[in-house]
């Protein structure tokens, strides 16, 4: 099922269908890695005082660090998951999409979880 | 509180309802038989931007004012719940929104297409994380009263 159809892309810089693929591929995976890092992180942070502390230190704000780093983690791993030889297959752009939305649902749920355990239950 | 703190909240509240708005639109965009590329690809830029304006400026929000006023005010108060987990899950889960916006984005405009269904998900998603922040929202400011 991969679009391999060029025709439409023939203006000087436009990027191939295979490119375009790529692009998206790669900044999925990185967006499900980051969802990742934002929901360990954020219970790190709670449960590690110095981690705490740390990321009001370097960036003023714990939160502002969770971004600023969370911001840093979809650029890289996007760039670097460019470079290496992903495939192109619609089918696993899909699985990706799908597993971001699957990390950021279970990913709401620890950190809501996690809140009211430390809040009504410890 | 100051005029800029007062715009910055405000700000926040209405790119943040923007944002939930133009995901919408691209949820039900996706549902039609003949879909618009057009609608689909500036609602969903739309929604991006309004959430990332919306981060930044709630940020602002957050970091100036929010912690060292409103959140002594309601951890003092008859509702410390409202900060300890409506605003701690409320901050964090709202990091996720740019990311997931930002692939919906770069799926409708380099996807062409080809991945209605888990795109309509992952809108949902955004659409269902929106509403649950803005009644947590809603939640915290009535706290403090």
């Amino acid at each position: 099922m991969e679009n391999n159809n060029n025709s439409k892309n023939n203006e000087v810089g436009a990027p191939s269908n295979g490119m375009k693929s790529k692009i998206l591929h790669s900044f999925v995976i990185s967006a499900v890695i980051t969802v990742i890092f934002i929901v360990v992180v954020t219970i790190a942070a709670e449960l590690t005082p110095p981690l705490k502390d740390f990321l009001k230190t370097v960036f003023y704000h714990h939160w502002i660090g969770k971004g600023i780093v969370s911001l840093g983690i979809f650029a890289i791993i996007g760039v670097l998951c460019l470079i290496f030889p992903l495939g192109k297959k619609d089918y696993w752009i899909s699985f990706w999409i799908w597993m971001l939305a699957i990390a950021a649902l279970i990913g709401s749920l620890a950190i809501t979880g996690f809140f009211i355990y430390e809040a009504l239950i410890k | 509180m100051s005029l800029l703190l007062q715009n910055a909240l405000v700000w926040h509240i209405l790119l943040g309802l923007g944002g939930i708005c133009f995901f919408v639109a691209v949820l039900v965009g996706l549902t039609r038989t003949n879909k618009n590329q057009k609608f689909l690809k500036i609602s969903s830029l739309l929604g991006l931007l309004s959430f990332v304006g919306s981060w930044i400026i709630g940020g602002y929000y957050y970091v100036v004012y929010y912690g060292s006023v409103v959140k002594p005010i309601i951890k003092g108060g008859a509702y410390p719940w409202a900060h300890n987990i409506l605003m701690e899950s409320k901050e964090h889960i709202f990091l996720f929104l740019p990311f997931l916006g930002a692939i919906v984005f770069l799926a409708i405009w380099l996807g062409e297409g080809r991945f209605n269904k888990p795109v309509g998900a992952l809108s949902l998603l955004i659409v269902i994380f929106g509403i649950a922040i803005t009644f947590m929202g809603m939640a915290v400011s009535g706290a403090v009263r």
